[in-house]
């Protein structure tokens, strides 16, 4: 009688691993057409319920049915859970059906596997991996798998994403249960849904709930894909981290807690003062002297990430930078911080979503995107932007990883939001001049210079660093140039920071190819572009070019007595919206000038400009595949 | 590079007196190295180790206490990044443990050359998982031209850590020393890996019991294309004890000859005894009474245990748990599955064994040195009467009749009471082949119809297939990648279920072909994956390794308007070398609007020693520049 009384309760508390229920829910039979359609996989159930328990504390439980439909949604059967000190996962459990509906087996927390995460960055974190992949039981089958979360310290909280850009979701389900004293803020995106809201013993509860979400594949080339997802965003109020109180009302509040980790009482001691001083005395405006800090800071430091508790927020002291020269994005950043308030020069910390093309941080709904954070020096007219951690940037340019969007200023009155700069052609361009001396057997010697700026700069620095093989593989594999039989390559400086390096290079055979007694040699070493965009019926989504830019290349080409010009290029000339292409020839004596000009000024394509941007770049990469044909004389 | 191979037992050695090359005291630099710009022997190293110098002595319970000094100068920016270091160790059961870390760095600053210390708060120590874990420091105040001198007590519970001394890195090495002091109850013997260009310096004190190894000026050795494992060419010294039981029993890292190693593994409860585990399974059985052929067989249990096992991502020699459990679980180790596999098989009646094998990446078997960890997991051999199988079960692509790619052109070790002896794995008949039918219409000046199939065979269907199931919609983008003016109007892939047929794709579209002047340039290297020269370095250090053998044939239709004439045709012409390992042949014909261009392009040969790259290179270049050479037309 007892056992009986057992076994039927762990019936009632295992709902999810019952039979009766199970036997449609863990077939692929069930599942609607309409909703197998460019799936890999369907999540017949996605449910999470969040209870926040405090300022400090949340669990959540998650059960999630998921049924795997092919190799492609191979990636469902890893499971993945970052840990640390304060988020732990205390029991997790997954069922794995076939897709006669019947269990194959179960697995729990013991199989899971714990290592350190390494993030190919930091040197060291106190992040922590768990993983486990399910046995595959053939497509399609089926996972029911529960876990919970527990946090005991946190700054924001978890949103719930759905996926529809691989998978379609049956049942979606977000259930938030908060003190209703502490409340939380809400917000969906790409979603229609409104929360049902009631309150029970001073306890709110949020409910989110959808049927038959469909695939929506995103087309590529967009901001993060997130961007456009359907998803429940949820901030707290309130939040303690690492017993660190704070508030998310409002940026400036946000801007409040983070803003006391960046005051460092024991700056720098009287002499290394002195020493900052006697850098700036021939710099007379604040201009110059941030550049002159600026480059002693990329000149003497190097990053390297420790991201350890509350050093997650907080940076490494003025003291530990200025004596080991290192430090991450919040440490060099309160150092250069530092530096320019000892010659009367203020500056502030900005935190930033970074990654190449993120969308703006949103203004009217405070909390935690970011991953990073720069230096601004406010001005009346030009405020300067400092990216601290990088070694070869100009003063005041921060790249597609920071630029055009919002970061939040930490100051004494708390956090500002305020906008970064907007990317501009002329800050990412590339000049390119080489003078070709062709022989009377094809061969040639070549010298070039390559002028750079902005994340060009930034590119030709990394490739001047390496060694002289791997310099070579990166001109030829990456940049795509002609493969020289004889290869060298010189920086013209010193200095970390170079803006221009010379090549020399030289080949046995210079022309492409040979037609009888033609030769045709492309118009430059490399290609000028590598824009492709095929046109397609229906854009949906903005399309972003990593940065707008200029490029000039110009070739003269010199030629021995025994080969003459046939055929130039033919010119050209598109100017339109997205910016400007002209390529021009011209031959006077021995000589071919050969010069070709890319405009790129704007860089986000909307929907309905981007057959036409198509366009555009396919009549470059034609017209740039034009070739001048030589004649050889016998 | 020629490598030769010495197997010397300790007490076999004459005597030499000793003396280990000095360095100078730690911290105290030398003016030569001050001045030192860059490695005469090696001039693009991004640093130079001036000397990494190791003593191994033992205390009073035999555990293994490794003394190891580490000075290396930055000779370019991208070797400040060396300055941050990681010492990997094994921490499970706390079986190694790494201590008294000390760094100082010697900095140019203002003129003036400072030192530096590494602060004791700054090093850190990590678990990496349940195996591993690592001390990590990031060195202060590094720049180019830096010195860091580095040292460290590694410690460890027991002599079976004693694996190797690696005298080369990827960075150049001006002095590589190494002093060993073995534990006088233990044997051992060495074997030493290296090229006959760099002399050795090898000296033993047999009263102490001491052995010295030293190599001078070796360069750094860099990543290469179609390299195998850079291990393989490493100038190193292997250690193998040869009566040594580790703590758990398992792992009989000890044997002294190939017969002994065989036999102790045939005894391990955790590898031969497995062998006669019962793990019948009636669904099998059922099927196998139905299967005549060996090759039917081979074919069931095959694809049996990949279907029923997932592995869990570890290689292994062994079963973990034993594979009961672990065939229960329907998941394990490849240790575990290929035991399960060579069990089944043998059930069924073929003639079954295990195999060891050292993958690819994980390097080269050294024959003359039985040393169990030169293999990194085990894999199942069958000898049927007209053909042998290897078999991977942890392999979910590789189809029964063929061998997982990551053991191709390596050597095995049959693990049997009667057969077991040395296996060489290469397959010469399966190619990586790919055979492009294309035909070409040019319709109107500049453009192209096209409509092509594309066939990949054997080993090549094996690598696309892959990436076709795990990404279907990239897979098709990436067909056409290279091609910026093509548009696919139809893009079909066929026999992805059929793992003994070709992968066939069927493509029409459209392209448009380059112009210059009054010429449009009709191009016919396509679909053969052959894009880029990956030969372009001017120098190599490792054999390439191709695998298999390679064959791309490309059969070419074009049709020109009637107002099209061809300005030249490029030529019929054969390229191959002496050996004719490495052919190319283009055949062009024209009548009258129609132009015929094929060409097809073999390597015949798996592996070409480093010393043959001029050779390789040059073909290639060749063959790139035959493949490139548009057909040049003219409109009227």
């Amino acid at each position: 009688m007892k056992t009986q009384l057992l076994s039927l309760f762990l019936a009632l508390s295992f709902y999810g691993f019952s039979q009766d229920k199970s036997s449609l829910l863990y077939t692929s039979s069930s599942i609607p057409d309409s909703l197998k359609k460019d799936a890999s996989a369907v999540f017949r159930l996605d449910e999470a319920e969040l209870e926040v328990q405090s300022p400090s504390r949340y669990r959540m439980n998650v059960h999630q049915v998921i049924t795997v439909l092919n190799k492609e949604g191979e990636h469902h059967f890893r499971h993945r859970f970052g840990i640390d000190k304060f988020y732990t996962v205390p029991n997790v459990q997954i069922a794995l059906y076939n897709d006669q509906g019947v269990l194959v087996k179960t697995y729990n927390k013991k199989d899971f596997q714990v290592e350190s995460a390494y993030d190919n960055v930091s040197l060291i974190t106190d992040d922590k991996l768990m993983h486990f992949t399910t046995p595959n039981a053939g497509f399609p089958c089926t996972m029911d798998v529960k876990y919970t979360l527990e946090a005991n310290s946190y700054v924001d909280l978890p949103d719930w994403i759905v996926n529809t850009h691989e998978g379609s979701t049956e049942q979606f389900r977000y259930v938030v249960k908060v003190p209703a004293d502490l409340d939380i803020r809400h917000r969906t995106q790409n979603f229609n849904i409104t929360p049902r809201v009631t309150t029970e013993n001073k306890t709110k509860v949020y409910t989110w709930e959808a049927k038959n979400i469909k695939v929506n594949k995103i087309e590529a080339g967009g901001y993060e894909l997130s961007r456009y997802l359907p998803q429940v965003d949820i901030t707290p109020n309130r939040f303690e981290y690492d017993g660190f109180g704070g508030s998310f009302a409002s940026w400036k509040e946000f801007g409040n807690w983070n803003y006391p980790f960046y005051q460092d009482k024991n700056g720098f001691n009287p002499q290394r003062i002195e020493e900052i001083r006697s850098m700036v005395t021939a710099n007379s405006d604040t201009r110059s002297k941030v550049n002159t800090l600026y480059q002693y800071l990329q000149n003497n430091m190097r990053y390297v990430s420790i991201q350890l508790g509350i050093g997650g927020f907080r940076p490494f002291t003025v003291k530990f930078v200025d004596e080991k020269k290192y430090g991450d994005c919040k440490a060099l950043t309160n150092y250069m911080r530092n530096l320019l308030s000892v010659v009367g020069i203020k500056s502030y910390p900005a935190l930033i979503n970074a990654g190449d093309n993120r969308v703006p941080v949103d203004a009217d709904f405070p909390s935690d995107p970011f991953n990073h954070v720069i230096l601004c020096v406010p001005a009346a007219k030009d405020t300067i932007w400092l990216e601290c951690t990088s070694n070869y940037n100009e003063p005041g340019f921060l790249s597609s990883f920071t630029e055009n969007r919002n970061a939040l200023l930490l100051t004494e009155e708390g956090g500002k939001l305020v906008r970064t700069p907007h990317s501009n052609y002329t800050q990412n361009s590339l000049v390119e001049s080489t003078t070709v001396t062709v022989d009377e057997n094809g061969g040639a010697k070549v010298s070039g210079k390559i002028y750079s700026t902005g994340s060009y700069r930034g590119l030709f620095n990394e490739i001047t660093r390496l060694g002289e093989s791997d310099q070579k593989e990166a001109f030829v594999h990456y940049l795509q140039y002609k493969a020289p039989d004889k290869f060298g390559l010189v920086k013209n400086s010193e200095s970390r920071q170079t803006d221009s390096i010379h090549l020399d290079f030289e080949y046995d055979k210079y022309y492409d190819f040979k037609a009888g007694t033609k030769l045709f040699i492309s118009k430059h070493l490399n290609k000028l572009s590598d824009l492709e965009l095929k046109t397609t019926a229906d854009r949906k989504i903005d399309y972003l070019l990593d940065f707008p830019f200029s490029k000039t290349f110009s070739t003269k080409i010199i030629l021995p007595e025994n080969i003459q010009v046939e055929t130039l290029p033919a010119s050209k000339e598109i100017v339109n919206q997205f910016g400007s292409y002209k390529t021009s020839a011209k031959t006077e004596g021995r000589q071919v000038e050969l010069t070709s000009v890319l405009i790129i000024s704007k860089y986000l394509i909307r929907p309905n400009e981007y057959n036409e941007a198509a366009k555009f770049f396919s009549a470059i990469t034609e017209n740039e595949g034009e070739k001048l044909i030589l004649k050889k004389l016998d | 590079m020629r490598y030769f191979l010495s197997l010397l037992l300790l007490f076999a050695m004459p005597l030499f007196s000793f003396g280990q090359t000095s360095v100078p005291d730690f911290g105290v630099f030398e003016n030569d190295e001050i001045q030192l710009k860059e490695c005469d022997f090696d001039r693009s190293a991004e640093a130079i180790i001036l000397f990494d110098k190791a003593t191994t002595t033992y205390d009073d319970q035999y555990n293994m206490i490794t003394d190891r000094r580490i000075r290396f100068k930055v000779l370019k920016e991208s070797g400040i990044r060396r300055a941050d270091i990681h010492l990997p160790y094994y921490s499970e059961d706390r079986f190694q443990s790494i201590g008294s870390v000390e760094a100082i760095v010697l900095t140019e600053e203002g003129g003036n050359l400072k030192t530096f210390t590494l602060d004791k708060k700054s090093v850190y120590d990590r678990k990496l998982n349940q195996l591993y874990s690592e001390v990590v420091f990031a060195l202060p105040n590094v720049k180019v031209g830096s010195i860091i001198d580095y040292r460290y007590k590694i410690t460890s519970e027991s002599y079976s850590a004693l694996r190797e001394w690696y005298f080369q890195s990827d960075l150049p090495v001006k002095l590589s020393s190494y002093n060993l002091y073995m534990n006088p109850t233990l044997a051992f013997a060495y074997s030493v890996r290296k090229s006959a260009l760099y002399p050795i310096t090898i000296k033993q004190d047999k009263d102490l019991g001491r052995t010295l190894f030293e190599m001078k000026d070796i360069p750094g050795l860099r990543d290469e294309a179609y390299s195998t494992a850079e291990r393989d060419f490493l100038q190193r010294v292997d250690f193998q004890l040869s009566n040594f039981t580790s703590r758990s029993g398992a792992a009989q890292t000890t044997s002294t000859t190939w017969p002994e190693m065989n036999k102790e593994l045939l005894q391990s409860s955790y590898f031969g005894s497995q062998l006669n585990k019962d793990i019948s399974d009636p669904a099998l059985s059922l099927s196998l009474a139905a299967a005549k052929s060996a090759d039917d067989k081979v074919k069931l249990v095959h694809g049996y245990v990949k279907k029923t096992m997932t592995w869990d991502h570890i290689d292994s020699k062994y079963s973990d748990e034993g594979i009961k459990k672990a065939w229960d679980k329907k998941k394990g180790n490849s240790g575990d599955i290929n035991l399960i596999l060579v069990n089944l098989l043998k059930q069924a009646g073929l003639q079954a064994y295990p195999l060891l094998v050292s993958e690819r990446e994980h390097g080269k078997i050294d024959t003359t040195y039985p040393y169990l960890n030169q293999f990194n997991k085990i894999v199942a051999l069958v000898q049927a009467e007209d053909r042998d199988y290897i078999l991977d079960g942890s392999d979910n692509a590789t189809p029964w009749f063929m061998i997982p790619p990551s053991l191709l052109n390596t050597k095995g070790f049959i693990i049997d009471k009667k057969r077991s002896g040395f296996y060489n794995i290469n397959d010469n008949k399966r190619k990586y082949g790919s055979y492009i039918q294309f035909l070409g219409k040019v319709t109107e000046p500049g453009k192209m119809m096209v409509d092509a199939t594309v066939k990949h065979n054997e080993y090549s269907r094996l690598e696309r297939a892959e990436r076709y199931l795990a990404d279907k919609e990239g897979y098709k983008n990436n067909f056409i990648s290279s091609y910026s003016s093509f548009k696919l109007d139809s893009f079909n892939v066929a026999g992805i279920d059929d793992e003994t047929i070709p992968l066939t794709h069927t493509l029409k579209g459209e392209y448009g072909l380059e112009k210059s002047g009054n010429y449009y340039l009709l191009n016919y290297n396509f679909f053969t994956g052959l894009e880029k020269n990956p030969f372009i370095a001017d120098n190599r250090f490792t054999n390439i390794d191709f695998g298999c053998k390679r064959s791309t044939s490309f059969m070419g239709t074009f049709i020109l308007p009637a107002n099209a004439t061809v300005e030249s045709l490029p030529k019929s012409i054969g390229l191959v070398n002496p050996e004719k390992t490495l052919l190319i042949k283009r055949q062009v014909q024209k009548s009258e609007n129609i132009i015929q261009v094929n060409f097809i392009i073999e390597v015949n040969q798996t592996e070409f020693p480093a010393d043959e790259y001029d050779v390789v290179k040059d073909f290639y270049k060749q063959m790139f520049d035959l493949l490139t050479e548009p057909v040049v037309v003219k409109y009227n």
